[in-house]
Formats: structure tokens, sequence, C-alpha cells
């Protein structure tokens, strides 16, 4: 038995983590969510913006981190049109752009005016130097939205001169740019800002909500669920986190066991010696 | 060593001009730090069509002079995927039937494969490799299934105290490690920051450090 264990096939354990993980998505079980506190004060930030309102989403996550880092956009955007509040979408790496036509475009379906409610203003190269530039000239950093017309002509972006006429800026990221180019380009700005970033970004992130630079945290597809039970609007992130914790259940499981035959040996080659 | 000096000069002076413009509230700085900017967004824009044609160019020389059929058969996968994705996108808009289809439904879960397919890995390691040989790993290996089991919503359900121990964790040992990697990270940018526009580090340049 204890030899069986040792040289376990992996592709035993590669079958019971896929099983694991699918089951719950197929039929959740719906394992109570507890909200952290840096969920928490995102969801009041959000909703403590009026109607009317204009707000700058960022979108920073490559299609790696997207599963990850998606729904937090999906959770924020209902909780943004649920209010009333208007958006202006940009993205500073290539992919983030899909992520924000693919809201842009589900919202729309859903009534919202583009150009009123929300505009694309599309994906601005230069990393940090294209933030920079945005937070310091939101209409001129990507003169035309993806769709052709002059940023400028958007009702949406009338009165918009600098990162500090939006309401707040969120950008959820999944490496570089985020939170440190983003904390640094709005220094000497007062705007409220709102990182979100892939779970594992999530403990080099904390510093900044704990010193007040960041006005809340979403750290990965976990926050997304505990800002959908904020807005007992239950999505794909919740139906998700059963998953995740039989996941990560598994894996404490696999350590004990790995650790048990590890000291185990240790033990018998004492004993042989 | 003299091929390096005017692109040197040229960065110490927009460096020490987009400090000034960024300590300072002069108009007319401001207006040459955005146009700066401005550049350097149209620049890096390039560099990406740069990467875009320098990827074309050794995947075309693998079609055209390896021996290797699978090799060959990669890059014309490359290629084709490369070419599609530019052209639909370019030339019919992102928001077209055909670049929609293609981002939703090949490159978005693509991506995401390759990004999940981390938890085999992490499966097979947390049973073979992550073994408490000494007090740093046995910490490590505690903190981790502490937080593991504070941040699952299965956690809760076994013990209300986990998630508390994980923000603890997350709030103290934690934060002050990266406080101090982020503030060592910060005096170590200005310090590198000042050897660049000193011109006393070149190796941006090609130069000697």
């Amino acid at each position: 038995m204890f030899d069986r264990l040792v040289n376990l096939d992996r592709r035993i354990l590669y079958a019971i983590i896929f099983v694991l993980i699918a089951f719950p998505l197929i039929s959740p079980i719906g394992l109570p969510i507890s909200v952290s506190s840096m969920v928490v004060a995102a969801y009041e930030v959000v909703d403590s913006l009026e109607e009317g309102d204009v707000v700058a989403w960022s979108f920073d996550y490559t299609v790696g981190g997207g599963p990850d880092c998606h729904p937090h956009s999906e959770a924020v955007w209902q909780h943004f049109f649920d209010k009333g509040i208007r958006v202006v979408a940009v993205s500073f790496v290539p992919e983030g752009a899909q992520f924000s036509r693919e809201l842009v475009m589900l919202w729309e379906e859903q009534g919202k005016v583009y150009g009123e409610d929300m505009i694309d203003v599309g994906f601005i190269a230069g990393f940090e130097t294209g933030i920079g530039e945005f937070v310091g000239n939101p209409t001129g950093a990507s003169p035309t939205c993806v769709r052709g017309t002059r940023v400028a002509d958007h009702p949406i972006m009338e009165g918009i001169d600098d990162v500090d006429d939006f309401a707040l800026v969120g950008a959820i990221a999944t490496g570089a740019p985020g939170p440190f180019e983003w904390v640094r380009q709005l220094a000497g700005y007062r705007v409220p800002y709102l990182p979100g970033v892939v779970t594992v970004m999530g403990p080099q992130t904390i510093p900044y909500y704990e010193s007040g630079q960041a006005v809340g945290l979403l750290m990965g597809l976990r926050d997304a669920a505990s800002y959908e039970v904020l807005m007992e609007r239950p999505g794909m992130a919740t139906a998700a986190m059963d998953s995740q914790s039989f996941a990560h259940l598994f894996i404490i499981l696999l350590v004990v066991l790995g650790n048990i035959i590890y000291f185990t040996q240790q033990r018998r080659e004492a004993d042989n010696q | 060593m003299k091929t390096t000096e005017a692109p040197m000069f040229i960065g110490t002076v927009m460096g020490i001009i987009l400090i000034l413009e960024y300590f300072l509230n002069i108009p007319i700085l401001g207006t040459i730090g955005s146009n700066l900017r401005q550049w350097g967004i149209i620049v890096a824009a390039f560099a990406l069509m740069l990467a875009a044609i320098n990827l074309i160019r050794i995947h075309l020389m693998t079609l055209s002079e390896s021996k290797d059929t699978e090799e060959r058969i990669f890059s014309l996968i490359l290629l084709a995927g490369l070419f599609s994705i530019a052209i639909s996108g370019v030339f019919m808009t992102q928001e077209s039937p055909i670049f929609r289809f293609l981002f939703d439904n090949m490159v978005q879960p693509l991506g995401a494969t390759i990004f999940s397919s981390l938890i085999f890995f992490i499966v097979s390691a947390s049973f073979r490799a992550f073994r408490a040989r000494n007090l740093d790993s046995t910490l490590l290996l505690v903190a981790g299934v502490l937080i593991m089991l504070g941040k699952a919503p299965v956690g809760e359900v076994i013990w209300d105290q986990f998630p508390a121990i994980a923000v603890w964790i997350e709030d103290y040992p934690n934060l002050a490690g990266n406080r101090g990697i982020l503030i060592g990270t910060g005096v170590g940018t200005v310090a590198l920051g000042l050897r660049i526009l000193t011109g006393l580090d070149r190796s941006h340049l090609g130069g000697q450090i």
C-alpha cells in the first residue's frame, strides 16, 4: 500500500483534480462565501457613487488571467449600471481591449447607449507611459475610440480634462502594467483608485490598500464571488467557488499525504542504518 | 562608445524634462511632457509591430529552411493564426464577427487553458515536492495551507476562524515583507534612474554597466 502510494501515477492525480473541479461546476453545492474587508471597501466606494458619475475602468489583463480577473469587471460593471454610473473603458494590455469590447457589446444589448453610458477607448500602447498620458489627458492619449469616433466628441467625455474628473479609477491587472504603475502615475491626483488583481498578485498589492493609496482591493475569482454576494447577484464567480474549495482541499490532502510518506521514508532509512 | 553619446544625451534631457514636469506645475513643461509621452505611445506601438515582423521573419525562415516537418507545421500554424487575427482585426475592425469568433473561441480558451493547466503541476508538486524539510519550508507549508483554507469557502465550513487566520497572515507577516520589498524597489529604482540620467549606467544602450 505504502509503496503504491509512493509510486502513484501522476495521471491518477490529474484525473481526480479534473473531476473535483468539473463536478461542482456542473452541480454547484453552494458553500457559504465570506467577504473580506477589502471587498466591502470596494463595494462601498462604488455604492457611494451617484447616478451620472463617470468612472474609468482599465482592462489590464491577458487571456491567461482572464478567468481570474474578468469576473471582477463583470461584477463591478453590473453594480455601475445598476446605479446609473457611466464608464470609460480603456486598456494598457493588448488583449485587455477584447475583454472591454465584450462587456461594452453585452451592455449595449442590455440597452446602454455607446458614447453616453459608456465608451471603449481601446488599447493604448506604452504600458506605464500610456497610463501616464491617460491620467493627464484622457481624451488625447488615444484620439479615437475603438469605433473610430474622436474620444473627446462623445457626450460621456464632456468635462473630463484629467483623471481627477472621474469619480473613480478601477484597473484590473494580471501583471505589468498593474497597481505599481497606476499608483505611481496617480500620485498627485485625488481620484479614488480601485485595483483588482489576479490572485497571485494579491499579497504584493495589499500594502497599497493598507496605506490608503487604493480604496479597496479585489483579489482573484474569490473576491469577484464576494462582490457578487454583496450585490446579491450570484454569477459565474460564485458558481466557481465550490470548485476552488474542492481543489484547495485536495491539494492540502496531497501535501499532508506527501509529508507523511516523506517522514515515514526518513524513519525507515534511519532504522535500516 | 562614441555612438552612445547622442542617445544618452537625448535620454538625459528628456528624462529631466519629465521629472521636472512631474514635480512642478509649469504649463509649458506639462505640454512638452504630454507630447513626449505621446511619442512614447507611438514608439511602443511601432515596437509591437516590429515584434510581429520579427516573429513572421523567424517563422518564414523556419518554413523555408527547416528539415524538421513538425517544426514547419508549428510555424505554419503560428503564421496562419497571426495573419488571420491581424487581417480580421485591422481590416474588419475588432467588432467584426470573424475577429470576435477567432478571439472568443480560440485565443481566449487557449490562453485560459494554458494558465489553468498549472493546476495539474501544482497537484503533482504538492504531492511530490512540498515537504517540511526544514524550518523555512515548514513555515511556508503551514502558511500556504492556512491561506488556502482561509481563502476557500470550505475552510470556513471546517472552522470559522480560518479566514481570520488567513487575513492575519496577509495583514502582518505578508504586509511587512512586501512593504520592505516595495520600499527597497523604490529606492533601487531612484538610484538606477539617477545612474541612467547621469550616464553612469549605459547598459540600455549596449554599453558597460
